[in-house]
């Protein structure tokens, strides 16, 4: 009983949170049902909008404090712009470009997202100068980075995503941690434990005590498996037997109709088919469900970040187009775009450190 | 028409039909050099693989400048870099180098920020560079009397810093622990630590008995060793005071058989990952043992063909691989793999004054020098004390081994990997390049036949029996709508196959395996039970179904035969297999289960290679003489036995180069086995497990691996050997269907 009352709790909770999701935070929306009343004219109507707007204010989608500044357009700014890499971020990089453009009408902005691995070579190679990668670059690809220019690759988090560890609808677990993961996906177990082939090795009981535990994961080639790699597996190898799926819509269709099922995918794309578990970092240790607000404070575990890495000459600023598309996507609306795109935005304090790094703070004394 | 208009007609004619002759000879012919064109550039991206590794001497001003790029980083080279700490109590001790702190999670070892600077006091400070300026970790420790201070060493493992320093005289280690924090905060993944303050416990010590002979690598194994043995050490992770820093984890004797005695061990290393140690003895030998799993003892995988004769001086591993070179005490070097024991290359390199006057071997950053230099007890007076942590080289060498791990050993047999209990088959390929890369070609082979061959296992019965019914039994009729209707059906694209077998058929199949199972059992002995007893039923109900309609008899009967499977499945399930078929064969025979597999991939392939078989299959035995049909009727002969005495026979070589095309069809098929038979590269029977075939493994990996790499190659070199395979199969298919194949006699069914 317990179980579906939690479960109605959180997928209330996910809704009321999904509904949010498209929302923007702009601070001069005003609610319909306020509306009506203003046209009046009656003597309290700034209490009242002031009174809906504090109301909607705490309601509304985690709203990026005031710390973080507007883009600030400078002129000046045209030509082509490529960004090769990650089909992560793609998504993302197609609305910064639509932001650019309206701000600075001679932009294009031409993207190829053939994967995270496309990016190094093209940075190498001159073909581009932005590089979109969903994983840190590898010391070999940064080696050969620093060979080729003599000064290593700029590497900017710009947008955090997370995994979620994903299992069938009328699956009773609620939370797992990176122990039962490593037990459930490693061959090395190099966190240390023992293989899990059982469901009831994973403190079910019943009829889900014997039953078989069916592994969906990504292709080796993607971002998703790599994190999962790192974080979860503490850098160990898969199992053999974990059924490669090309993307996260295809896990959850996988994981749906496969009661025996567990994958891992993007945090963001759900589906009333399956159920996300909550994951806790050490075993018995508290759960965390992934939220933004989770994601954000680095409370959920399996977090990484998406990165833009630039090729940049040491002590010599950005040229301008490339230092504006930078600046707009580490502004307020860029920031924005990443919330609508179903991500989740740099924390504060790391998103003004980068801005200072960058540069763009004395672009804003000004 | 007029003589003259006739013989211009004519000639115009010829020159039509030379030119017709000759377009199309160039366009066989064009056809033929493409392939070839094909087959070659494959062979010249895959046959690198195979080059042995190239090493050349480093002339003296390569040497000159290699030594510059390895020093520190500026800031560090500047003498008054130490003056710009603040709070400094006392001032550093001269003559002593700062100890540069190597960080085993990332290859960079000599651009960490982390340094440990030598007071007045002789206490140890560890300071950190970032770019705010210089700031102190923790508190300067205190570091016992009769310690080698310039084999000092610091390495970074995570969120701890741990102090190595040999003992002066006699045997032992000292080591010490600092904790330092970590930025949980951002998973660690923003790389951003400024958050992070001084250190949450203090230095703790401990001293390891054993040799000055120690390697280590990422705080996961620490090996000391003497003449006869060495022992293997756990570090412990746990911050807390009261766990020893390093707990004795096992002793490994140099097994001796009863015979001969076994060389004393000269030389140890421990190469990158921290999961493998070399071992070298006092004969020249080499042997590699490796970490079967986490906090285990060392097994030993192997013996290397060392070609080394005299006893090992000193080893040095690469960075970014498993390889590593070892020198003798003769001057000879040997480069080696420790992965599957492979030598690499072997030379005489140094003279044997020198390498006894003591030698230190490293390899540069790219793994792709090797540099010889005295090492700091033995430097010649002449050469300045470095800053850096290598003395000036005196010999280089210039190495070129891409493809190190790739071999045919590796690639078709068992190899013994690290974080494995055995020697295994493993594919599997990381594209931001593992150290230590799985390549065997064995798994996606055998899963490539395995698909190939279950597809054919349900391809053959229907495509060879809708043949043999079409082209023996049916009415012409019939047969002129049936044939072109089957043969449409080689125009369905694959990857709609595919597609509706992943979403649709594998839950299915996954759902209702006990119906699917006995309903591949009951239709086909159903229809052969139904057929005895037609032949048992009285004429007169015979003689309503003429001959050349039952194929329309057989209709009602299937959906029979599935009516009565869909029924009897559940009660079947129930009295044998208690209710769950595959939850019956997990608990008692442990055989899992898997949604996308071999038997689902089977059928859809079976579908999709189907219509092609059907064609040749008919083609081949419309083009039996019709003579030999009638002649055999005229005898007396059921249609029957006809078939079988006959004409099969006589169609055979035609069905044989029929089923090879398919072979062929089927092996080179990509967008089905790509999509439902789970790309999980296994290498076992079972039906209910998944596969992954060469064509998909191609269409997954080649589009992300890196021009040039191995993993590209390797890729090409399947490639080659799909494409040599299907058309090795298609052509003898061929050249078999056109030589045996009677003339034909006209279509005349």
């Amino acid at each position: 009983m317990s179980v579906s009352v939690g479960s109605l709790v959180r997928s209330g909770f996910r809704a009321v949170f999904a509904s949010r999701r498209g929302s923007s935070a702009s601070s001069s929306y005003v609610p319909s049902s306020c509306a009506p009343r203003l046209r009046s004219g009656l003597p309290s109507l700034r209490l009242m909008s002031l009174a809906c707007l504090l109301g909607l204010s705490t309601l509304s989608a985690p709203a990026l404090a005031d710390k973080v500044p507007e883009y600030r357009p400078v002129s000046g700014v045209v030509g082509n712009l490529t960004a090769v890499g990650s089909d992560t971020l793609s998504v993302l990089v197609t609305r910064w470009a639509a932001q650019l453009r309206r701000y600075h009408p001679g932009v294009r902005v031409q993207l190829q997202a053939a994967g995270s691995s496309t990016a190094p070579p093209a940075l190498i190679a001159g073909t581009t100068r932005i590089g979109l990668m969903s994983r840190p670059m590898s010391d070999q690809e940064r080696q050969d980075f620093t060979r080729e220019f003599g000064y290593p690759p700029l590497g900017v988090p710009v947008a955090l995503d997370a995994m979620g560890i994903i299992v069938h609808r009328s699956n009773p677990l609620e939370e797992i941690s990176i122990a039962q993961l490593d037990a459930i996906f490693s061959a090395t177990h190099n966190c240390g434990g023992q293989a899990a082939n059982r469901w009831g090795q994973l403190g079910l009981s019943d009829e889900w005590n014997d039953r078989q535990i069916t592994r969906f994961g990504r292709s080796a080639t993607s971002g998703t498996y790599g994190a999962f790699r790192r974080i979860a597996l503490c850098d160990g190898d898969f199992r053999l037997d974990v059924s490669e799926q090309p993307g996260s819509a295809s896990i959850i269709g996988a994981v749906g109709s496969s009661p025996n099922g567990i994958g891992y995918a993007s945090f963001s794309t759900s589906s009333p088919l399956v159920k996300q578990l909550s994951v806790s970092r050490e075993a018995g240790g508290h759960a965390v469900f992934p939220s933004r607000a989770s994601i954000r404070d680095g409370r959920y575990p399996l977090t990484r970040a998406l990165y833009i890495y630039v090729n940049r000459v040491p002590d010599e600023p950005l040229p301008a187009l490339e230092q504006a598309f930078l600046s707009l996507i580490m502004s307020r609306q860029g920031q924005q775009a990443i919330l609508r795109g179903g991500y989740v935005p740099l924390p504060e304090k790391q998103l003004l450190h980068w801005r200072q790094q960058l540069g763009l703070e004395d672009v804003d004394a000004l | 028409m007029s003589a003259v208009d006739a013989s211009r007609m004519q000639r115009r004619r010829l020159r039509h039909d030379r030119l017709a002759s000759l377009w199309l000879t160039a366009a066989g012919l064009g056809v033929m050099v493409i392939v070839v064109v094909m087959l070659a550039y494959l062979v010249s991206v895959s046959w690198p693989l195979l080059k042995p590794a190239s090493v050349t001497s480093l002339p003296q001003q390569a040497l000159e400048q290699q030594v510059s790029d390895q020093q520190m980083p500026a800031a560090q080279t500047d003498p008054d870099w130490l003056s710009a700490l603040p709070d400094m109590p006392l001032a550093a001790r001269d003559g002593l180098p700062p100890v540069l702190a190597s960080d085993d999670s990332t290859a960079d070892s000599r651009t960490s920020p982390l340094a440990g600077v030598w007071l007045a006091d002789d206490r140890l400070q560890v300071v950190q560079q970032s770019a705010a300026g210089v700031r102190l970790r923790g508190s300067a420790i205190e570091v016992p009397a009769g310690l080698e201070r310039r084999q000092a060493s610091l390495m970074l493992s995570r969120d701890q810093l741990w102090l190595r320093i040999p003992y002066e005289e006699g045997d032992g280690l000292w080591l010490a622990r600092l904790a330092l924090s970590a930025s949980h905060a951002t998973a660690g993944a923003l790389g951003d630590d400024a958050a992070s303050q001084t250190p949450l416990s203090e230095w703790q010590q401990q001293w390891l008995p054993g040799t000055a002979r120690l390697s280590s690598q990422q705080g996961r194994l620490l090996v000391t060793a003497d003449r006869d043995g060495f022992t293997q050490w756990q570090l412990s992770e746990a911050s807390t005071g009261t766990k020893p820093l390093a707990r004795k984890l096992a002793h490994h004797a140099m097994a001796s058989s009863a015979s001969a005695s076994s060389p004393a061990i000269t030389a140890i290393s421990v190469l990158r990952g921290g999961r493998s140690l070399i071992v070298g003895d006092a004969a020249g030998g080499l042997s590699h043992y490796l970490l079967p799993a986490h906090a285990q003892p060392l097994v030993k995988a192997g013996v290397f063909d060392s070609d080394l004769s005299a006893p090992v001086v000193t080893m040095a591993a690469a960075h970014h691989s498993l390889g590593f070179a070892a020198l003798d005490a003769n001057g000879r070097l040997g480069l080696y793999l420790a992965t599957s024991e492979r030598r690499r290359q072997v030379l005489d390199w140094l003279d044997a004054a020198r390498v006894a006057a003591g030698v230190t071997l490293e390899f540069d950053n790219d793994d792709r020098r090797l540099l010889a230099s005295a090492t700091r007890e033995a430097r010649l007076p002449a050469q300045e004390a470095s800053l850096g942590a290598l003395g000036k080289a005196y010999a280089g060498l210039a190495i070129h081994d891409p493809h190190q791990a790739v071999g045919l050993d590796a690639i078709f047999g068992k190899v013994w990997y690290e974080g494995r209990a055995a020697p295994e088959w493993i594919w599997q390929l990381e594209s931001t390049g593992t150290h230590e890369p799985r390549l065997s070609l064995v798994p996606i082979m055998w899963g490539t036949l395995k698909a190939a061959l279950v597809g054919l296992l349900f391809a053959v019965p229907l495509g060879l029996g809708c043949a043999i019914h079409v082209a023996c039994f049916m009415a012409p009729r019939q047969r002129s709508r049936i044939k072109p209707l089957l043969e449409m059906m080689e125009a369905l694209p694959t990857v709609v196959i595919g597609f509706i077998a992943a979403l649709v058929v594998a839950p299915f199949v996954e759902r209702e395996l006990m119906a699917v199972l006995l309903g591949l059992v009951l239709i086909p002995l159903g229809t052969m039970v139904a057929g005895f007893l037609w032949t048992l039923s009285p004429r007169v109900w015979r003689n309503l179904l003429p001959e050349n309609m039952a194929a329309f008899g057989l209709l009602p009967l299937l959906f029979v035969l599935l009516w009565l499977d869909v029924t009897i499945a559940g009660q079947v399930e129930q009295w044998w297999f208690d209710g769950d078929l595959r939850q019956w064969l997990f608990s008692h025979y442990g055989i899992d289960y898997a949604q996308r597999n071999t038997l689902v991939t089977g059928m859809a392939l079976g579908l999709a290679v189907m219509p092609t078989l059907f064609t040749l299959s008919e083609d081949a035995l419309s083009s039996v003489p019709r003579g030999l049909a009638a002649g055999s009727a005229a005898l007396g002969a059921t249609p029957w036995q006809s078939l079988r005495r006959v004409i099969l026979p006589a169609a055979a070589v035609g069905l044989f180069s029929a089923m090879m095309i398919g072979m062929g069809r089927a092996v080179g098929e990509t967008m089905i086995v790509l999509m439902v038979a789970g790309n999980t590269p296994l290498v076992d029977a079972s039906l209910f497990e998944g596969l992954r075939s060469l064509a998909a493994t191609l269409a997954i990996e080649l589009p992300e691996a890196e021009v040039g790499s191995s993993h590209y190659r390797l890729l090409f070199l399947a490639a080659l050997a799909l494409f040599v395979f299907t058309f090795v199969v298609n052509t003898l298919a061929e050249v078999l269907r056109q030589r045996f194949t009677p003339p034909n006699q006209g279509s005349w069914g």
